[in-house]
């Protein structure tokens, strides 16, 4: 099995490893693996829905407001979910294994959908405060 | 205003606290009331005064704060001796990096009008 070029391993080899060092390692992915589990399924609600026109310096913050906190939480939940692909191909690695999903991680639609509704709204609030 | 915003370097990566964080996210009381409050008195009556705009400023970082906590709480439980988890950088698309920017740069823009 190739190893993924990015890996939470470091400059590991599995070829130099011994197999208690092998199975250390896999203990501390399996291990960090179900940490993340629960957290990768939860999916926060959008606070943005749609394009809002901002007419104010008040209705601007408002809704720069919500779209921070939108962005934040795919950051987090992309982040989340990127790192438990990459352990997961670590573990496959290590272990010799084929894993399921261990595929590309690739951002769900509604994510992709999402940052590009932020992006349209930060260049509206730009564009309505004057830049 | 956060001490962050009052410089005018703060990078993108440093706001969405990018992996590896250079500093721990600041977890705070935040009161989903004050801020539904203050925005609905901005629907109702049309205009808000400066301080309670940057108290809602303060209020939504409060919450992007709270968030990178819990992401900070988990990268640090995976982080051991054998686990090394990658930047953000490597494990997002480019993609985050760019829009984190235009974050930033529409923060300090609403902060100049603001004041």
């Amino acid at each position: 099995m190739v190893r993924s070029e990015i890996s939470t391993l470091g400059s590991l080899s599995r070829a130099n490893l011994s197999e208690k060092s092998r199975e250390s390692n896999s203990n501390a992915l399996r291990d960090a693996i179900g940490v993340l589990g629960p957290e990768v399924n939860k999916q926060s609600e959008y606070l943005m829905a749609e394009l809002v026109e901002t007419r104010s310096l008040e209705d601007s913050i408002i809704i720069f407001g919500k779209a921070l906190i939108d962005f934040s939480n795919i950051v987090k939940n992309s982040t989340l979910n990127s790192l438990r692909h990459v352990m997961l191909a670590d573990e496959a690695y290590l272990t010799g294994e084929r894993h399921h999903d261990v595929s590309k991680f690739e951002l769900e639609q509604h994510v992709l959908d999402q940052m590009k509704l932020l992006s349209s709204q930060l260049k509206f609030i730009q564009s309505s405060v004057g830049e | 205003m956060a001490w962050w915003f009052k410089n005018a370097e703060v990078t993108a990566k440093r706001f969405f606290h990018f992996i590896p964080m250079t500093s721990v996210p600041s977890v705070g009381q935040i009161s989903q009331a004050e801020i539904d409050s203050i925005e609905q008195d901005f629907t109702q009556n049309g205009s808000s005064s400066s301080s309670t705009l940057g108290r809602l400023l303060d209020l939504r970082e409060q919450q992007k704060e709270s968030i990178f906590s819990d992401l900070h709480l988990l990268v640090e439980q995976c982080n051991n001796k054998y686990v090394e988890v990658p930047k953000t950088e490597d494990l997002l698309p480019d993609d985050f990096l760019e829009l984190a920017e235009e974050f930033v740069k529409t923060y300090h823009l609403l902060i100049k009008k603001r004041s």
